[in-house]
């Protein structure tokens, strides 16, 4: 806890989020991430969007913007476009990355700018009273599918990784220790690079789709996430009910501040050619 | 009048960008949009050139976003788009009114409403910029009818953004944005600008919405100083962090607007033109107001002495110019291409029972110098 | 001073309105903006305005370009002293001009009947006799500038170079018989 304490306003502590929600142990890992590498405060944005993950600012010390709903990503890429010293991380939910901003997901990905996404997926808005999102599974019941969700799902992970992202992880808030790990990582990482991570809505999600405890929705990760490696040797039947976790994609193609670093250079050329 | 300095013939769009950089701006992050896609064009040039960052979006709610990103990153940053950008942009300039980011949006205006009679003038967009965005909130707009007022109210648009901590619009249009005309341009150490005040307090007593302590603007620190905050859409104290009790947000919300309208008389750009004992006067802005300055050229009109009231600002709206038309009793005509939007703020002026005339025009025609004239003559003597 | 404390000193709103008309991909906006630079390095105010269709190639367009010794009010073109037309449609447009306005055509593009207003002159046979396909806006803005005088032709000669320059010359030689004074 000490060491978290730079980055932590731990005066504000409890957390403000409902038993049982996976949000406050993904934090955890991200406050890790930021102790493990040594950043300081000064040097770390972290920009949110709208609903319960999106007030993840509010517990820590470091810079932040608190932007609108889904807009997490352009916030962050025009501050990361204008001081590429900082260290930036858009923190966003499923309503905010795959739904109402699934373009600046997109987008930001294909450009690859140096942002690390940190989604919290709970699978359904928790904060306007447990409606669907692009990432609800079919058939799933939430406050506005009662009767089963009738839409099919983003994988973000491979969406993600078809955009163009760099880096493509998932965790779930069952493994915490690797969860730290994905995000260090994540982090690490020159250019865009996302942490999905499958969290628990016991309140809402849970309780529309029987699994009202925050046991059972732990125990529902326990059971159902399998290493991405092993899930790759897994014939499509074993398939059936598991989710692979881990470190999915990696790449080291260029990102846009290194690329419009370039630009510059070629610009400044052409500039004084003609003289 | 320096006459050493260089004439160019030059578009209304590069002007604004020529005043962008002069002002210091060196952050551009926008969407093509017609008639407004020469200033993204010119940004995407001169701006890496000189070290600065054009980035152009995937659309203008993330335009807009970026620009709110890079001011508090410490840059001056703007964008620039017509009606169609600036609806999608409303809800990040939210943003940038209730986080205190200094940031200019150019309007070019065009025909509306929607894609509407794409892309012919309009003067439709002036209400969207005063009200344009959710929640009570004031609006700095200025308004060039020239290719020089481009370059020179851009670079007051940068000046006030930062003097205010508050998006400024500079709502150009069509005929303005895609003219060119002789204009001289000022050398770079004869412009004045305005640059953002780093905070000197001790970093863990910095407040970032400390007004009452420090004046109107607190400085804003960039991120990845010594200065740590929180740039927050919500409601929030002067730390930043939010803070729901009805008291603070009755002081926040009278703060961002009261800011903006107690300051009219320092914002407030307006010019009598013409006669001082005219017949009628003619209120009027942006590619408008070239109409109404021929009808001064070419007076009188009809036998009647013509003067113009030309608004170099829109909002806050200068009460002040119109309580002293008041006093002299003279009818007056606002002209503006759109069904009648300026009109309205005039009228709450002048009163219910001052000859105050409409002349509007909204099929992407500008109204000529001919029609004026006619109004006049019909509508007014 | 502002531009509007200027204009209150103007005493007269006296201008000169040039229309260059013709089809899209043709360079009207170009010489329009030649013209404006000319007119504004000898210092005369310029206003330049142009509309056109939704393609860049193709279609009816124009450039309005209007010259003065004072500000510029209105920038628009609202009785054009001087018409280029470039294409049959263009020429059609302009057909009826106030007295003593100059419509000036290409006679290869523009069929007229005998009688017919303006002064036609071959700028397509010219441009293609010389190998200057590529400059023929330049060439009939020779001839404009050569008939008009509305810029002192050095005035262009300085701002065009290379073929551009050639065609330039080759206008105003095609003209000059017509030349008033």
């Amino acid at each position: 806890m000490k060491a978290l304490a730079p980055y932590l306003k731990s005066e504000d502590l409890p957390l403000f989020w409902c038993a049982g929600c996976g949000n406050g142990i993904i934090l955890a890992s991200i406050l890790r991430t930021f102790s493990a590498l040594e950043l300081a405060p000064k040097d770390i944005v972290v920009s949110t969007g709208i609903g319960c993950w999106g007030k993840a600012d509010d517990y820590l010390k470091t810079n932040s913007i608190h932007g609108t709903h889904g807009r997490a990503l352009p916030f962050a890429t025009g501050i990361k476009a204008a001081n590429d010293d900082l260290t930036v991380l858009a923190l966003m939910g499923d309503g905010d990355c795959a739904t109402i901003g699934g373009n600046h997901f997109l987008h930001a990905a294909r450009r690859n700018i140096d942002v690390t996404a940190i989604v919290s997926n709970n699978f359904n808005y928790g904060m306007t009273g447990g409606q669907y999102s692009a990432t609800t599974p079919p058939h799933s019941y939430t406050s506005t599918s009662v009767y089963g969700n009738p839409e099919g799902v983003f994988d973000l992970c491979e969406v993600g990784q078809a955009a163009g992202a760099t880096f493509v992880a998932r965790g779930t808030v069952y493994h915490a220790n690797q969860l730290e790990g994905l995000i260090t990582d994540a982090v690490r990482h020159r250019g865009f690079s996302l942490v999905e991570v499958f969290s628990s809505c016991p309140v809402y999600f849970g309780r529309y789709n029987e699994r009202p405890s925050p046991v059972e929705m732990m125990k529902y990760w326990q059971s159902r996430a399998v290493p991405v490696q092993r899930y790759r040797k897994m014939d499509e039947d074993s398939r059936v009910d598991r989710v692979p976790i881990g470190v999915f994609h990696r790449d080291d193609r260029p990102d846009f501040n290194t690329r419009y670093r370039d630009i510059r250079a070629r610009a400044r050329e052409r500039m004084e050619g003609r003289g | 009048m320096p006459s050493t300095r260089e004439r160019r013939f030059m578009q209304g769009n590069e002007a604004v960008l020529e005043g962008a950089l002069a002002a210091g701006a060196r952050f551009f992050a926008g969407y093509p949009i017609t008639p407004s896609s020469e200033i993204a064009q010119a940004a995407s040039v001169r701006l890496p050139a000189l070290g600065g960052t054009y980035l152009q979006m995937e659309d203008e709610l993330a335009s807009m976003a970026a620009v709110v990103g890079a001011a508090l990153a410490g840059e001056k940053s703007f964008t620039a788009t017509s009606g169609p950008g600036v609806s999608l942009m409303q809800e990040n300039l939210g943003v940038a009114i209730m986080a205190e980011v200094p940031c200019v949006v150019v309007d070019v205006q065009r025909s509306g409403p929607s894609t509407g009679l794409a892309t012919k003038p309009a003067q439709a967009d002036t209400m969207q910029a005063r009200w344009g965005s959710h929640g009570d909130h004031s609006a700095i707009v200025l308004a060039p009818s020239s290719v020089q007022e481009c370059f020179d109210l851009t670079v007051r648009a940068f000046n006030l953004a930062e003097q205010y901590r508050h998006p400024v619009y500079l709502l150009s249009d069509e005929i303005v944005g895609h003219m060119r005309e002789s204009v001289t341009l000022p050398e770079a150490d004869e412009v004045d600008i305005i640059t953002r005040r780093k905070p000197d307090v001790d970093p863990a007593d910095y407040r970032p919405h400390d007004w009452e302590s420090d004046g109107v603007t607190p400085p804003l620190a960039p991120f990845g100083s010594e200065y740590i905050y929180h740039a927050n859409s919500s409601m929030h104290d002067d730390t930043g962090f939010p803070n729901a009790d009805p008291e603070n947000a009755r002081r926040v919300i009278s703060h961002l607007h009261d800011k903006i309208e107690k300051a009219v008389d320092d914002i407030a750009d307006y010019e009598l033109v013409g006669p001082e004992d005219p017949d009628v006067i003619i209120v009027t802005y942006g590619c408008t107001a070239r109409t109404a300055e021929q009808l001064v050229l070419d007076q009188p009109v009809n036998g009647c002495r013509v003067s113009l009231l030309v608004m170099r600002s829109l909002w806050p709206f200068p009460d002040a110019a119109f309580a002293e038309i008041r006093a002299g009793g003279i009818p007056v005509v606002v002209a503006e291409m759109n069904l009648g939007q300026m009109v309205r703020e005039v009228s709450r002026v002048m009163g219910p029972d001052y000859p105050c005339h409409s002349l509007t025009k909204s099929n992407g025609i500008p109204i000529s110098p001919r029609e004026m004239a006619a109004f006049i003559e019909e509508e007014v003597l | 001073m502002s531009r509007q404390t200027a204009l209150n000193k103007a005493k007269s709103g006296e201008r000169t309105e040039i229309v260059l008309a013709g089809v899209g991909g043709q360079g009207l906006v170009f010489i329009g903006g030649l013209l404006g630079r000319a007119a504004t390095a000898r210092g005369q105010h310029a206003v330049q305005t142009q509309s056109f269709g939704v393609a860049s190639r193709g279609g009816f367009t124009k450039s309005d370009i209007i010259l003065a010794e004072l500000p510029v009010a209105y920038p628009m073109v609202t009785e054009p002293d001087a018409v280029l037309a470039l294409t049959d449609e263009a020429y059609h447009r302009y057909a009826d001009l106030k007295p003593g306005a100059l419509l000036l055509y290409d006679s290869d593009n523009v069929a007229v009947d005998e009688g017919a207003p303006g002064r036609g002159f071959p700028f397509t046979t010219a441009a293609r006799r010389e190998n200057l396909e590529g400059s023929y806006n330049v060439l009939a803005l020779g001839a404009l500038v050569g008939m008009t005088q509305v810029v002192p032709e050095d005035a262009i000669r300085e701002a065009v170079d290379g073929p551009n320059l050639k065609a330039f010359e080759l206008g105003l030689m095609l003209v000059q018989d017509e030349r008033g004074g």
